[in-house]
């Protein structure tokens, strides 16, 4: 930066064309940039999905091709984070275990979001006796804590990826629907909703193009962290059995494969995939919190 | 004259719920309560009166943004009140509303130019090209740069938002517009400039206006007529000059002598109101201004007062006339 006389900024900017318009998407671009940590959670998770998506070309082995003369070997050269119990490779497992896990995450919050958005934005914007319906299955749903109900479900369908990504979308909908009724609520009385009413917009575009542009911020937000919340949440049905089934790998069964061993220090088993896991958290909670700070005007602060 | 919009009746109550869970004891917001007036085609009718007197909920009522609980409205000779919201669309492009919050009244997600063409589009005023040129004339018609228009409102002041929203609102090509105390967010310097605009034009469009404000002060150099509301009621109706001159209502009596005059020096007697004006829930009873009226009689404790024709352009209801 270099320093300028004032006075010369002043006549200059008098005489300038006025600046080209800096849009929403650009206010957001440059503040996201220069959060480091945001940046930082990005760049994590974006390096999972590029893992998940190019697994079968960079993993050194099958990740189900057993070795019984390899079996239990420390990290080494030739298997960089060890091997398991049947001598399968464990770095190529937790590249596997990173296409299922992310893609249990991403789907079924992809379905929670549609099916919370549009249940929460009809509470809110209809109101009245929709919204008493479809709040209250909501909250039955939410009565229950999010692993217990999984578990209860999987117990009554069966253990399945498909029925892991169901479960999952079912536990996460009404945290998305509530965050939207809410955001659906405060935006609706604003007067450029209103404003939409006067020149005759017809109600859905009205709620599409006007109250949930704006509540676009506390959405993805939420489903952000929802990803991580669904990651741990298949890890633990994975754990406790009732996840994806073997030999498939993912976080949870690695680390579930791994737990009877450590205390005969075999370590590598269950530390590699927790790290793994640890890492995805905290890069898609940098991620939503620094997309909470981004999207939020207020706390963008000073370009307003 | 011809008249643009005839109300007559008008009522709005909003349902509160008082008690206990079980028992549904309802008692009513009395918000507008039975009122009349007509808006000429080219006049432009001023609603005045303090906050909670039912004058913003009047010009919501205008335009269906709330739904009457009686009363006709009668526009450009269609009774307005018995159609349902499809049929009630078309006439919406005669009939806009300005806002009074020009920070809440446009979407911070949409560019000038969408907001200003939404409506363009939606009634098919303009298609494809001729758009973005109705668009740009209508942003020097309200006296903004037509190069602004790929921007997004948190880009401008208050005065120049409060323009975009008088853009939108003629895109139409309107009858009547109802402003609702469209300068009372802005600074005392810009509500001239927004004034003079909204009077300039209804010379070049032919527009109505129905102006609600707060402030005797800015309907005075707008308005050719207008309506005093106290309470839901209007209590006084009258052209300009004789309302100014001669206000008959002791309300309106009131509230012009506390217009400031530029004189310092000047004697006046200001009638000062005793008391805050009462719930609209529990209204007091005959006339809703009897416990601040320094000429209350018995009658006025009693029987309601009706508006009163004194003559030929000045109506008031009040038992003294």
């Amino acid at each position: 930066m270099t320093t300028q006389d004032p006075a010369i900024v002043v006549v200059a900017a008098d005489t300038q064309e006025p600046p080209p318009p800096r849009g929403q998407l650009q206010l957001f671009v440059d503040a996201f940039a220069s959060n480091k940590l945001a940046v930082a959670g990005l760049i994590v998770f974006v390096l999972a999905i590029l893992v998940a998506l190019t697994a079968d070309f960079i993993s050194p082995y099958d990740p189900n091709a057993q070795d019984l003369g390899m079996r239990l070997l420390g990290p080494s050269i030739t298997h960089w984070l060890g091997t398991d119990q049947y001598g399968r490779d464990l770095l190529s497992r937790v590249i596997h275990g990173t296409q299922i896990s992310l893609m249990v995450g991403v789907i079924s919050i992809t379905v929670a979001t549609i099916c919370g958005v549009a249940g929460g934005a009809l509470a809110g914007y209809i109101g009245g006796f929709v919204d008493d319906i479809i709040m209250r299955c909501m909250d039955v749903l939410l009565a229950f804590p999010a692993l217990i109900l999984a578990i209860g479900i999987l117990a009554v369908l069966g253990p399945s990826i498909f029925n892991v990504i169901v479960v999952i979308a079912v536990v996460s909908t009404p945290q998305l629907a509530r965050i939207t009724r809410s955001a659906v609520l405060t935006q609706k009385e604003e007067e450029y909703v209103q404003a939409a009413i006067v020149i005759g917009l017809p109600m859905y575009v009205r709620l599409f193009k006007h109250v949930l542009l704006n509540c676009l911020a506390p959405i993805t937000v939420q489903a952000t962290l929802l990803v991580a919340n669904a990651i741990i949440v298949e890890t633990s049905l994975s754990f406790l059995g009732l996840g994806v089934r073997p030999p498939t790998p993912t976080w949870g069964t690695i680390l579930f494969e791994g737990k009877d061993y450590i205390l005969l220090g075999m370590w590598w088993m269950s530390v590699f995939p927790g790290i793994a896991i640890i890492l995805a958290m905290l890069g898609l909670n940098l991620l939503g919190d620094g997309l909470r700070d981004a999207l939020d005007p207020k706390i963008r602060g000073a370009d307003a | 004259m011809e008249k643009l919009l005839e109300v007559a009746g008008l009522k709005k109550y909003f349902p509160i719920r008082k008690g206990s869970l079980f028992s549904r004891d309802v008692k009513y917001v009395r918000a507008v309560d039975d009122v009349s007036f007509d808006i000429y085609k080219g006049e432009i009718l001023g609603l005045v009166g303090e906050s909670g007197s039912g004058k913003t909920t009047t010009g919501r009522l205008l335009v269906r943004l709330l739904q009457a609980t009686a009363g006709d409205i009668i526009f450009d000779g269609k009774d307005t009140q018995k159609m349902s919201d499809n049929e009630f669309r078309p006439l919406r492009r005669d009939m806009q509303f300005i806002f009074q919050d020009p920070y809440s009244s446009l979407n911070p997600r949409l560019t000038v130019a969408s907001t200003i063409a939404e409506p363009i589009r939606l009634h098919g005023v303009a298609t494809g090209s001729d758009v973005d040129k109705r668009v740009a004339d209508l942003m020097e018609t309200v006296g903004l740069n037509p190069r602004m228009a790929s921007r997004y409102p948190h880009e401008f002041s208050g005065g120049q938002r409060q323009r975009i929203g008088i853009a939108r609102a003629l895109a139409l090509n309107p009858k009547l517009i109802i402003a609702d105390e469209p300068v009372s967010a802005l600074d005392v310097s810009i509500q001239a400039q927004v004034l003079n605009l909204l009077h300039k034009l209804r010379s070049d469009f032919g527009l109505s206006y129905l102006f609600i404000a707060h402030d005797l002060n800015v309907v005075q150099h707008l308005c050719e007529r207008i309506a005093v509301m106290y309470l839901g009621k209007l209590v006084e109706i009258a052209d300009r000059d004789s309302l100014y001159a001669k206000p008959l209502h002791p309300y309106t009596q009131a509230l012009t002598s506390a217009i400031p005059v530029p004189n310092p020096r000047a004697k006046r007697d200001r009638i000062l109101l005793k008391g805050e004006i009462p719930s609209p829930v529990n209204p007091p009873s005959g006339c809703h201004f009897h416990p601040r009226c320094q000429f209350a009689t018995e009658q006025c404790r009693q029987v309601v007062p009706t508006l009163k024709k004194v003559n030929e352009t000045h109506s008031v209801a009040c038992h003294l006339y």
